[in-house]
Parts: structure tokens; sequence; C-alpha cells
């Protein structure tokens, strides 16, 4: 607990309302952990605030500024990386109920959005209105704000990028307030073009509120489409699969492509009717690739890409799982086409033992072999089951150069009351993340992981030194949610 | 009844904060929106579903302060028992599957924050100040409304009803606390009567248990008072069983949930147990019920949560209603099980009135948006709050039970 706390408390229920801010031990508690428990200690904050709007965020800001009070801002708090636990104790600052969509320009197709709006919230605020927003992948109840923030994957055209902001809001750690973008430009025709010089608005994403507060942003619409197709294709092998993946994503014919092995589908194919594993084992096959073509324009162009992407499943030798998969998601084929093409309510598929254990990265799809057999490996001789426990998930990523693809190697039988699996998740983990950061198989992170960040700055050099830098111009205090992805 | 809060461990530990459970199907409602009455009012993430689960792991690994007492009485005594949580987590989220196997046989959210309440009585935390007196109410006069059990039947006025303890008849209307004692409320609903004007044009050879009737034990099981709820559903079963009855028919969504879902915990009820939407729905199959005067009336149907998310009735009163001449049914987009909570149930109204009336208002409010004349539903609680909220609210919308709709088509011309 911080000194003064009464004083603290007291000031921060005046500023955000009686009821919005607290210091008791069990409030505290529903902060302490997420998924990411074995590699980032559960700990308390030593206070809770909810926030509604930038006023009140500057002057949490100011005060935890003046008395060296670390902040952790949270979104939506749907978190499995450890990045809003606060390590260091401090304030949660709960920004959930800041959740306004609002000044949508159809003409500059922009909107702009608050913390607290989720993927299911946008996706159904724009459903059936002739723009959409890039529909992430993660389960609806996310913060599409912190997701965009983070940079995430999307169920839409890959060609609309990961990349969906033009401007920011910002309340940095001393309380100033600016804006990225031409939103800080007096006179400036809107918060949507860039400004003249460095791009502020990537300084601060990718970084899980470190250098500030991140109050508001401008984010891109795209065309909704009308046209869409959801596919399911089975392999008994992964080389067919991975050639066919390959082939789409140079040719550019499907929206999006994930491809997903028979141990992840087990876990969250039947979250809504609950087979048995058994069942499971003899239903699913080894490998399945998942996505859709989707067209907003041209009912041509998308027949064509029909078309091409029924040619290369028949070369590709695969059964059409489409059926059968669409029924065990979701109960229905609508159910699953919704699920696969807007935010997802089978949140927490791979959950489906409890938790889950994942090394997300990008990396060159040639490379696919060497990650899955090494890191089965490290998984078997950490007295995990490649067949039952292990996973790998391989997703190709724009801007598509040939090679970029989203990697996911995951642990997918998480008990969180075993202790003896926690030491064995532990040690998997670091010979894991050794192995991808000696091996040339990766590009980077996918997201700033705290273990696997510390890892990356220590082999980082003078850019890791010109990071930390930054992080001491920007936040001198290190109030900024500390130990997370600047050491 | 013995509370094992251990039993829930695997499951709140396993709780990854998902949250699925703290909103609707937006795909199903066409609209983003929370489904948590105490959540939505109260914001602290506290408050929601994963909140109290931290709460329950905090309690169950021995993490404990003494200024917490007041936050956990507040957090689970403000929970409505709606079920909305448990719905989702259980359709959409891997730790909700487990819910599926506790106890062999599988169980609810609201199991865990009733089986905390009932913690926290043993505990001596609870019950609450305004919860007193509706549990001596019912040890003393057999109802929470601090009614004499002699006026438990006033509400039948000059109508000649059977006792069906000492007359043979076929179908037993359990009443309920809520319809029975209604008409002193400032609310006055008409559901027994109606229930009664049904039965009676059906033809139907039925009783009540007349003053002997008891409190079914919803409430007190909704508090965390399991050694009430358990004497209640003891003497209740050993009651229906000796009558000799066919089928027990109930008005209430309360009474209903009790011994359908609750009660087979204590013991086994042999008489068929019915809600009076079920039992309308089998005239009307079976072409008894003849509905002949127009009602003309749009209206809304407001799912109660003990009938439709407790016991999973959605079609019946909804059949009943569409068969009414004259009425039209619109839909609240929040309906079936991504139903918004009235806010009266599980002592929450004696409690927290002031939650209870906001839950009710914003429902109103959205009846009010779909332009119809009236809120039905099929619940006495659900109808009387409902009804509290309209007038707060300055609301012209009519609140009705289903049953009055029905009891007016059959009216004689």
């Amino acid at each position: 607990m911080q000194p003064d706390s009464d004083h603290i408390i007291s000031i921060l229920k005046e500023v955000v309302g009686h009821g919005n801010a607290s210091a008791r031990n069990v409030d505290r508690a529903v902060y302490m952990k997420d998924q990411n428990w074995p590699f980032t200690a559960p700990q308390k904050p030593d206070y809770i605030v909810k926030v509604f709007n930038t006023a009140q965020i500057r002057s949490v800001i100011r005060l935890a500024y003046r008395h060296n009070i670390p902040v952790i801002p949270l979104a939506q708090g749907v978190n499995v990386r450890g990045l809003c636990i606060p390590t260091q104790g401090g304030i949660i600052m709960d920004m959930r109920h800041m959740n306004r969509i609002f000044n949508l320009n159809k003409e500059m197709m922009t909107v702009e959005i608050e913390p607290g709006v989720t993927g299911g919230e946008i996706a159904a605020y724009f459903a059936g209105s002739g723009l959409r927003p890039a529909h992430t992948s993660a389960p609806d109840t996310c913060s599409i704000f912190a997701n965009y923030l983070l940079r995430g994957l999307y169920h839409t055209q890959s060609s609309d990028g990961i990349d969906h902001i033009m401007s920011m809001e910002i309340v940095l750690p001393n309380g100033d307030i600016i804006q990225t973008g031409s939103a800080g430009v007096i006179g400036s025709a809107g918060p949507h073009g860039r400004s003249g010089g460095p791009d502020l608005t990537q300084l601060f994403m990718g970084v899980p509120g470190a250098f500030g507060v991140v109050t508001r942003m401008t984010v891109k619409l795209y065309p909704e489409f009308k046209w869409a197709k959801v596919f399911t294709y089975a392999y008994d092998e992964w080389e067919p699969a991975i050639e066919f993946m390959k082939d789409m994503e140079d040719k550019k014919y499907v929206a999006h492509v994930d491809l997903i092995d028979k141990v992840l589908l087990k876990t969250f194919m039947p979250i809504d009717i609950a087979l048995p594993e058994e069942t499971m084992d003899k239903l699913m096959p080894k490998i399945m690739l998942i996505g859709s073509v989707q067209d907003a324009f041209s009912e041509e162009r998308y027949n064509a890409n029909i078309k091409m992407l029924e040619g290369g499943f028949k070369k590709s030798g695969g059964k059409d799982f489409t059926t059968i998969v669409t029924q065990l998601m979701a109960g229905d084929p609508e159910g699953a086409r919704r699920e696969l093409l807007y935010g997802g309510r089978i949140t927490q598929g791979m959950c489906r033992y409890g938790y889950y254990h994942a090394l997300a990265f990008y990396g060159p799809l040639t490379k696919w072999k060497e990650i899955l057999s090494n890191t089965e490996r490290i998984a078997e001789e950490n007295g995990f089951d490649r067949e039952h426990d292990h996973s790998l998930l391989v997703i190709p990523t724009s801007p598509w150069t040939g090679q970029s693809c989203y990697y996911e190697v995951e642990i997918l039988t998480v008990d969180p009351t075993d202790d003896d699996q926690r030491v064995r998740l532990q040690k998997y983990a670091r010979e894991c993340i050794s192995w991808l950061l000696d091996s040339g198989v990766m590009y980077g992170w996918f997201r700033p992981y705290t273990d696997a960040m510390d890892a990356q700055l220590r082999r980082w050099g003078p850019t890791g030194e010109f990071m930390r830098n930054l992080k001491r111009m920007i936040d001198p205090k290190n109030i900024m949610n500390p130990g997370k992805f600047i050491f | 009844m013995e509370v094992k809060m251990d039993k829930w461990f695997d499951m709140v530990s396993n709780c990854c904060h998902c949250r699925p459970c703290a909103s609707g199907d937006w795909h199903a409602m066409g609209e983003w929106a929370e489904l948590c009455p105490k959540g939505l009012y109260f914001k602290m993430e506290s408050f929601y579903a994963p909140g109290a689960m931290e709460f329950v792991h905090a309690y169950l690994r021995g993490d404990i302060d003494p200024a917490d007492k007041d936050r956990y009485l507040e957090v689970f005594y403000t929970c409505t028992s709606c079920g909305a949580c448990t719905v989702q987590c259980e359709k959409y989220s891997g730790p909700g599957q487990k819910l599926k196997k506790v106890d062999g046989k599988g169980r609810h959210l609201y199991d865990i924050w009733e089986d905390m309440k009932a913690e926290m009585v043993r505990l001596g935390w609870a019950p609450i100040e305004e919860h007193k007196k509706l549990i001596q109410s019912i040890n003393e006069n057999d109802n929470p409304y601090a009614q004499s059990a002699a006026e438990r039947v006033k509400w039948c006025g000059k109508r000649k009803i059977k006792d069906a303890s000492k007359e043979n008849v076929d179908v037993l209307y359990f009443v309920g606390c809520t319809a029975s004692y209604g008409y002193r409320s400032r609310y006055p609903n008409e559901v027994a009567d109606a229930t009664a004007q049904i039965l009676d044009a059906l033809g139907v050879n039925w009783g009540t248990l007349g003053n002997d009737e008891m409190c079914c034990g919803s409430p007190s099981k909704r508090i965390g008072q399991y050694d009430q709820f358990e004497r209640l559903a003891k003497a209740n079963i050993e009651k229906f069983n000796s009558l000799g009855v066919k089928t027990i028919v109930t008005s209430c969504a309360g009474c209903y949930s009790a011994l359908k879902e609750l009660y087979p915990d204590v013991g086994e009820i042999k008489p068929k147990v019915m809600h009076i939407t079920e039992f309308l729905e089998r005239q009307l199959k079976k072409k008894a019920l003849k509905m002949d005067k127009e009602v003309k009336m749009k209206v809304t149907y407001h799912d109660p949560c003990h009938l439709g998310r407790h016991a999973h009735v959605y079609d019946a009163p909804r059949k009943v209603l569409e068969a009414i001449p004259g009425v039209e049914l619109v839909e609240f987009p929040q309906c079936r099980e991504n139903s918004w909570c009235c806010g009266a149930g599980a002592g929450v109204k004696a409690a927290y009135n002031d939650l209870a009336l906001w839950t009710s208002k914003r429902r109103i409010d959205q009846a009010e948006k779909l332009d119809v004349e009236a809120v039905t539903s099929a619940c006495p609680f659900c109808y009387r709050n409902l009804a509290e909220g309209a007038a707060d609210s300055g609301s012209k919308l009519k609140v009705f039970d289903i049953t009055e709709l029905v009891a007016k088509a059959i009216a004689k011309k």
C-alpha cells in the first residue's frame, strides 16, 4: 500500500465520485491476476478508479505523478498476457465505461471511439450501415480500442492491414494532453489525416499504456461487404494445407485464412454443444483451413475469387468440412458465419480446459516446420503431450510479403490450481522464448509480453537503450504501467 | 442444508474474465447490451460476475480483510439471481463448461452467488438488516410480507374455491405469496383472480391450499437462508404428495422455479408442476381454451428470469399471447435468454429498492421504444416491479400479467 493511502483514496473519490474509487482489499483482488499468472505473479493494485472522461483521467494522472504512484490503464480487462497486472502496485484506471462511439464521418470513413468500446459493440453499431470497422478475431467482449492500439488479427480483408488508427488523444504522465495526426493542428479539417513530421500515433501503439493514457482515437472504417463465404477445409497433413494457404495469399482471392491444428480444433469447436473429447478425436482432421472470401463492390470479382478458391481446394486434395465445423462451432451455419465474419461470442474457445498459454509472434511461413517440431519437442521435454496439450496456429498477415505470418504456439491445458504444472510451464516458456530468439525463425513478438520482451530487450543493443531513453524522456518518474515493455 | 463452498474452487480458479457473462448475445439481439443489472448500476468490476468470482476465490483462499465484509454483502445481496451471466458463461466460455460437472448434475453461476450468501449466513455476516423482517415473517406467517396467514385467501372475495386438502381436485393452484397478498400492495394485481377465472372457464376441477398454503421458499433460498428454504420445501413436498392431485399449477415464476428447479435437491414432487402459461398452452393444443373476445392491444412480453433463464420456458407464454384475439406481440430486442431482468428478485426489492426501480425503469424505457401499449409478463413479482417502474418514470404504458389478458378474452360478452 502506498504511503498516505487514506489521503490518496479520498482525493481519488473526489475526482471520480465516491462509488467509483476503492482501496478495499477485495475490490483490489479482482484485478490481481489474468491468464498470464504463472509469469506475471498476481499482485493487487493499491487503488481502483473507474473513470468516465479525459478530465478525470488527467486529474488522476496528475495526482499519481505528484506522489510517484504507478498507473495501469485498463480498457476492458479481457487480458491474457499480464499487461494490465499492477506488478508494482499503484492505481488501476478502469475505463470500461468510457465507451462512446461518436463523430462518425461517413465521407472520410472514420469514427471516434473511447477505450471501453468492445469489438461486439462497434460491430453492432455499424451492422447494416454500409460501413464496417476492421473486425478483430479476438473475442467480441474485448476492447476494440486496445486491440487496435496493440495491433490485432482481423477477420476482414487482409488488405485492410493491421493499422486502423488515424489519430489519438493522449494524457501524458505529467498530465499534458496531446493529439496525434492532424487533430493536433489548430485549424485542421479534422482528426483524420497525417500531419508533417514523424507519425506520433505509431509511437503510442504497441505499448501497453507505458507512455501515457490514450483516451480516444479516430479509426478507419471500410465498405461493408455485400458478398461473403466462409470455408473450412480439412487435411491429414500439414504440407498441402500450407501450400494452399500460400497460394491464397499470393493471389489474394481470400479475405483471410487461419490454419488450425487438431489440438486447437478440439478445444474450441464443441464449446456450444460439448461433444466428448473421444468423439472430437475421431471427428476432427489433423489440420483445418478456416477463412472467408468477401467483397464489398463486385459480385463478378467475388465469384471469380470463389472460383479460384474452389480450384485451389480441388488441387490441394482437402476435404470440405464447412457443414460439420459450422454446426459444431455455433450450432448452426449462420452462427458460425457470424463468429467468423464479425466479433465472436465464442470468447474463450481456447480455454475449454480453463486457462491457456500462448507465445505469439511474426515469422516467415517457410519456417513452420522448424517451429512446429522444436516447440513440440520443448513441450514434450517439459511433460506436455504433443497430441493433447501443444498446438500451433498459423495465420498469414498483411501486408503479405509472401512470407509474413502470425504464429501462436500454445499449451491449451493449463490448470491454474496445479503447482507442478506451473513450474513446468515456466521452464517450457523460457526454453521456447530462447529457442525462438536464437533460431532465426521469427521477426518479432506479436505483443509486448512481459516475459518475452525482457529477453528481447537484453538482445536489442543500442535500440533497446534508445527505447529506454524514450521512456525516461516521456515518463521520467516511470509511473506509467511500470515493469511492462520497458524495464 | 449444508453449504460446501470448496466445490466451487475449480470453477472460480478457472474464471479468466472473458466476460460473455456481462453482456447479451449481440448477434441475436442486433444490438450490444450489458445484461447484469447490478454491474451496470454500480459500474465497479466487483459487481460483475468476473468480479464476484474473484470475491469467492479470495474467500476460499482466506484472503479476507475485516473491512471486506460489507463489500461482500453488497456485492452478493444486490444480485437478483436473474441468471443472465450463467446463460452466456455456460454457452460461450470454457470455464462455463465446468459448471456442467459440479455436483454431478450441473449447476449455474447463480448457485455460486447464492451459496456465498448462505456461507455469509453461516459466518453470521448475514442476514442483512433489510431481510430480517422478511425472514421473521416467513417463520411466523409463512409469507414474506408480514401478513397474517389467515388473510391469504382474501384475494378470493366471494369466489367459492375448493380446499384441495379436504376435497378431491385434479389441479392444485399454488397461488404464491405475491399473488395472494398482492391486493394490499400499492399496485394491486389481479393475477390470482384472473387465474381462477380461467381455470373455472376451462371447467378444471381445481382448488388451492387456502390459508394453509406456505411460501414456496424461493426468497429464502435466494437470500441464502437455506435452512428456512429446506423446511418450507420439505413441508410443501409432503403436502403436495399427500393430496392426490395430478397437476400443480403456479402463476408465479418464482414459485415455479422453486418447485421445478430447487425442490429436486430436497425431495421428489409427485404431481406434475406447470406454470400457468404451460398449462394454457396445453389447453390451446387440446382446443379446450376458447378465447373469443377481442383484446385489441399491441403488447410486448417481458420474460421473467425464473421462468425463462432458470426454467427455459420461453415459448409457452408467447404462444398464449399470440392466441389471444386482437393481441399483437412485439418483441424486446433483449428477450428470451438475452432478457433484461425486472430487478425485483432475490430480495433486492426488499433491500435495494433503488436498484430494483432503476432496473425496472430501464425495462420500461426499452418498452417505450417499441411503440406498444402494454408490457405483459408471467410473474406477479415482475408485474409489481414493472408497474412501479412505469409509474415512477411517468410512463403511460400499462402492465398486465398474461393471465389478465386471457381472462379478458374469455370473459362473457
